[in-house]
């Protein structure tokens, strides 16, 4: 029914859901290799020069590298503050949910300016 | 009439005193049930999640300062509390793998043609290709 009183308020939340699954997927697929790495170099049981500066730098410095890493790093962090953000509604918060929601989200997208000005600038 | 004819009416306002259900709501509702608290540590893992995200965020930083700030960050990498917490970080990824992996088909329908995957084939899908891409990332940092 058409209604001329009411305002029709359009919700946030598919847009965040969106950088949710996003997120989901590239922290499915690329974050168990990337964290197993790292911990096997961390530990010894793989060369440490394999993490050397030089060979990271030609990740860094190369374009798809730093598409890669940015790619991982802010999708990871909308997925989890997606996730953080409806876990405090289920640890009990009822209110205050927008300033919630502007603290969680707009952490992530700092993340994502703060990753793509390191990289691009 | 001096009793109420219905047990929701007060004698003090007899037409209209009703006794509204509010359920009860504790924070602690997850605990109660197995289903529930799985869901909590799923959810949770998200935690982990960001923690290892912002750790990579910090070793992209050092890499754009330069070789001393870059081995600083690998240095920090060794510490205990660092292993520790890297190891539950690779834990919580897995246990966000497999459930994302289980419910990812279910949240779509796929129609290739006249093919209709069933729910568990996509999911071996995913977990095949899954596979490829932490031999491909594994072989390129041990080989390339």
């Amino acid at each position: 029914m058409n209604n001329n009183h009411q305002k029709y308020v359009r919700s946030n939340e598919p847009i965040v859901w969106s950088l949710f699954g996003a997120g989901g997927m590239v922290s499915a697929f690329f974050l168990p290799a990337v964290i197993l790495v790292i911990l096997l170099v961390s530990l010894g049981l793989l060369d440490v020069n394999l993490l050397s500066y030089e060979r990271v730098q030609l990740l860094y410095q190369s374009l798809i590298g730093k598409i890669l890493l940015i790619t991982v790093i802010s999708l990871s962090t909308w997925h989890g503050m997606h996730r953080i953000y409806h876990g405090l509604f289920d640890l009990g918060q009822r209110t205050g949910r927008t300033m919630t929601f502007y603290l969680c989200y707009g952490f992530a997208l700092l993340v994502t300016i703060v990753g793509t000005v390191i990289c691009f600038s | 009439m001096s009793e109420p004819a219905l047990s929701g009416q007060s004698s003090k306002c007899p037409s209209s005193k009703r006794k509204p259900y509010t359920p009860e709501h504790s924070n602690t509702w997850w605990l109660k049930n197995p289903a529930y608290r799985f869901y909590m540590m799923r959810e949770g893992s998200s935690v982990l999640v960001v923690y290892f995200s912002l750790l990579l965020l910090k070793g992209l930083f050092a890499v754009s300062q330069g070789e001393a700030a870059y081995n600083a960050w690998l240095g920090m990498l060794s510490q205990p509390l660092v292993i520790v917490l890297n190891i539950i970080a690779l834990l919580a990824v897995m246990l966000h793998t497999s459930t994302w992996f289980k419910l990812a088909p279910k949240t779509m329908r796929i129609e290739i043609g006249n093919f209709v995957p069933s729910a568990t084939f996509t999911t071996a899908v995913l977990w095949v290709k899954w596979f490829v891409i932490t031999l491909l990332i594994l072989g390129f940092a041990v080989l390339f």
